[in-house]
């Protein structure tokens, strides 16, 4: 039997592209009903196999995240799978996390306790900076190996340079940032992101960013500022709501309190922990939002350059809805807060100026052969 | 999409038995249609086709797809898709449950055994461990001359006909809670509170036996062994990862810790009877005892909840520190109850079996051993009683309206 078919782009403007430069617009389609399946697959496939399935359900969730995600009519695919987000778990769990346990237990077991008490506060500060170290590392380690797995017309994504570098960067500005209360944080984020999109590549196009540092987070500060004075407002607001809700309380009931009231006690100073939660929330959403742009106005890809035009109020939309759906769901409807962000993103996102597509080639580095796991340790692989 | 460049190139397929044969412009390619998956598929986005670890890809407009899909069925319709699922959804159940399996049944089987191998000057160590953090709640009392004499008699005593390997050391502490412990490398505590409780000194013999039956059979271990294997386990099964339903398995996992160690309990209560038959102890001691710590539990249960309310109306007040003790006594009283099978089922088993021994009215102690034994740590005791008095008034002070503390 032969049958035919004709396949492949239409001729069209896409096609007739193949000779020059294009433009790039890009299109993110993903629905509730299609997001919905899988999301109460992996709900229930999560409980039954007390989250083992974790690994195999986020490979579902980002490849129909890709799929649905088209740049100039073409899908992004997610070529990563399961098998290999679990094999890199085990290999971190039993390569590093058992040793550590077991050379805890044995120093219980058999050292003197005073010996041991002094081993382990010697440690203490060793061990605080190897996890800060790590958990850049796993940042690092993390994106690398999702942008190994993504590619667009067969192209695959590709992220060189140092881990290690990285990670002690990571460790520096995180110092630097609690030096100066805070206040470096901003500076932190666009550095650290900007040292990931330095060495990151479509084929063998690798993306451009800022030369220098200076001006960096400039216009990040005033946002921040919201965030950093919301902090100390959430906690005058929780301090208020707590005593406008104690006192009424405390003069009915005089000394003596039944256990009714004492619940309804528990139940007010959480309900002040989250109104000083919810008012800092809403005063940092500024500053995420700013920094969502900024960093998409950083990168470029040869003279391409990207927007995200994002708003106070469009974001505030998606992440009190996530914030609910996450909540409600006992954190089970993850993907489907994952798509709402995913989809605002690109819904929002402007690709400006031209890449000539065919001189762009495959990348050698294929990228690591297995996933995450120093991230799925950490709970930092949960980003998307 | 021939992976080498991001160029496109529109292309003929033709199906020919099991190949799928691919021709455009400068490209001739046959790909097995076994080697084929899909790359990318998503509500109305284009279709993407290529081969295992190729980069080459293949792009179908969505108007051809159902063309496509009557040449592969197999790779088009999900049916292989959903029994992938079903495949490795029931092998990952499959090891999960053998995991939790485990977890419940293989290493509380192994915990008893592997303790056997633990060498005694670790078990002493980790008992010198426990004895620091024991220190942390409560405080040793003086004890004199005659009640130390007594305790030293009947850790000897429980020793011998015990055959614990370790050299038995019972002591009294001063704590807000009535409760007595083993602890790793044969200490024995009982709290004041406790002996406060007991109506003879055979009360005290029947629970020091109970703990010499823990402390011989190294119950102890096991338990500690079983939940640092637990714990293990469970950040294994879990990573890192926080949410509701991990919370919610460890807190189970380690409920479930805690029941194993009933059958100990029973073990022991049973070993505890042999040991005073052994040594001419009344063997009802033990019976009497759970009566008298069932009459507390039921009068407590009650008052424990007012008591648990009265301390948390101070909140996060820093000025009542002292009133954690009051925590530490509902917590502590609830941990008993959880791990202690029913009391009044073990004061009926204990009599009922104390029944079928004899007695020749041997006293554990002398009349004035025992007393010297309760006085321990009256002193301490009843400066604590006062102190927590004050605390009380305090409480009662800060809530009243009048008080400027409250604002703090």
């Amino acid at each position: 039997m032969s049958d035919e078919l004709v396949e492949g782009p239409a001729p069209g403007p896409r096609v007739a592209a193949t000779d020059g430069r294009t433009g790039f617009t890009v299109l993110q389609s993903a629905k509730w009903r299609e997001i919905m399946p899988i999301t109460l697959l992996n709900a229930v496939l999560n409980i039954l196999t007390l989250s083992l399935w974790r690994f195999w359900g986020r490979t579902r969730v980002r490849r129909y995240l890709w799929s649905t995600t088209q740049i100039n009519g073409i899908p992004l695919e997610y070529t990563g799978t399961g098998f290999e987000l679990f094999r890199s778990f085990l290999f971190v769990m039993l390569g590093f996390f058992l040793p550590l346990y077991l050379g805890f237990f044995a120093g219980q077991l058999l050292l003197p306790p005073e010996e041991f008490m002094l081993y382990l506060g010697l440690a203490y500060l060793p061990v605080l900076l190897l996890f800060t170290w790590l958990l850049g590392a796993a940042t690092w380690i993390a994106r690398r190996y999702r942008f190994s797995r993504t590619s667009w017309r067969g192209i695959r994504f590709v992220q060189t340079g140092s881990m290690s570098q990285f990670a002690w960067a990571t460790i520096g500005y995180s110092l630097l940032s609690v030096i100066t209360l805070g206040w470096f944080e901003p500076v932190k984020e666009m550095r650290l992101t900007k040292m990931l999109w330095r060495y990151t590549w479509f084929g063998d196009t690798k993306f451009n960013v800022p030369a220098s540092n200076q001006n960096l987070a400039g216009s990040l500060f005033g946002p921040y500022a919201i965030y950093w004075f919301g902090g100390i407002i959430a906690y005058i607001v929780f301090a208020v709501v707590y005593v406008s809700l104690l006192m009424p309380l405390m003069q009915a009931e005089g000394g003596t309190a039944p256990a009714e009231i004492t619940l309804r006690m528990m139940f007010s100073i959480y309900f002040a922990a989250f109104v000083g939660m919810l008012v800092w929330g809403l005063l940092g959403l500024p500053y995420q939002v700013a920094l969502l742009r900024r960093k998409a106005a950083m990168v470029g890809l040869d003279d391409v350059r990207f927007r995200i035009h994002a708003g106070l109020l469009g974001y505030f939309w998606v992440v009190a809805g996530n914030t609910l759906i996450i909540v409600f769901s006992l954190g089970l409807a993850l993907p489907i807060a994952q798509m709402r962000m995913w989809r605002y993103i690109f819904s929002k996102m402007e690709v400006l100026g031209e890449l000539d597509l065919d001189a762009v080639h495959q990348n050698p580095n294929k990228g690591p052969g297995s996933g995450e796991g120093l991230a799925d340790a950490f709970d930092i692989g949960n980003v998307i | 999409m021939d992976g080498q460049s991001a160029r496109l190139t529109a292309v003929h397929l033709s199906l020919d038995g099991k190949s799928l044969r691919i021709s455009g412009e400068g490209i001739r390619e046959t790909w097995r249609v076994r080697s084929l998956r899909i790359w990318s598929e998503g509500g109305d986005s284009p279709l993407i086709i290529g081969q295992r670890k190729q980069d080459a890809r293949i792009m179908i407009a969505p108007e051809d797809r159902a063309a496509l899909t009557r040449w592969l069925p197999g790779l088009l319709d999900g049916r292989r898709r959903r029994r992938g699922t079903w495949m490795l959804g029931s092998s990952l159940t499959a090891m999960a449950a053998s995991l939790v399996g485990f977890m419940f049944i293989g290493l509380p089987a192994l915990s008893g055994p592997l303790a056997e191998q633990v060498p005694l000057e670790v078990e002493t160590r980790l008992g010198e461990r426990s004895n620091a953090f024991v220190g942390m709640f409560s405080h040793e009392c003086e004890a004199s001359e005659e009640a130390r004499a007594a305790l030293a008699a009947l850790s000897t005593a429980f020793g011998e006909v015990s055959g614990s390997e370790f050299e038995l050391d019972m002591r009294v502490i001063d704590a807000d809670f009535p409760n007595a412990f083993a602890m790793p490398g044969g200490q024995i505590v009982i709290t004041d509170d406790l002996i406060e409780l007991m109506r003879s000194p055979e009360e005290l013999a029947g629970v020091l036996a109970h703990e010499s039956a823990h402390v011989a059979q190294r119950h102890v271990m096991a338990a500690q062994l079983r939940e640092m294997g637990f714990g293990m386990m469970l950040d294994f099964l879990l990573g890192g990862s926080t949410g509701a339903g991990q919370e919610l398995a460890r807190a189970g996992a380690s409920l479930e810790s805690l029941r194993h160690s009933r059958d100990a309990e029973l073990e022991a209560d049973e070993l505890a009877l042999a040991y005073l038959d052994e040594l001419d102890f009344d063997p009802e001691g033990l019976a009497s005892f759970f009566e008298t710590l069932n009459a507390y539990i039921e009068t407590q249960s009650a008052a424990s909840h007012e008591t648990s309310s009265g301390e948390n109306t101070a909140g996060d007040d820093e000025t009542t520190t002292p009133q954690s003790s009051n925590k530490a006594d509902a917590t502590w009283l609830d941990a008993v109850l959880s791990t202690h099978p029913d009391t009044r089922d073990r004061a009926d088993r204990a009599r009922t079996a104390a029944q079928t021994l004899s007695w020749s009215g041997q006293p554990v102690m002398s009349e004035t051993a025992w007393l010297a034994v309760r006085d321990v740590c009256r002193a301490e005791s009843e400066a604590r009683t006062e102190t927590s008095a004050n605390v009380i008034e305090r409480i009662g002070e800060i809530l009243t309206p009048t008080d400027d503390k409250t604002s703090e």
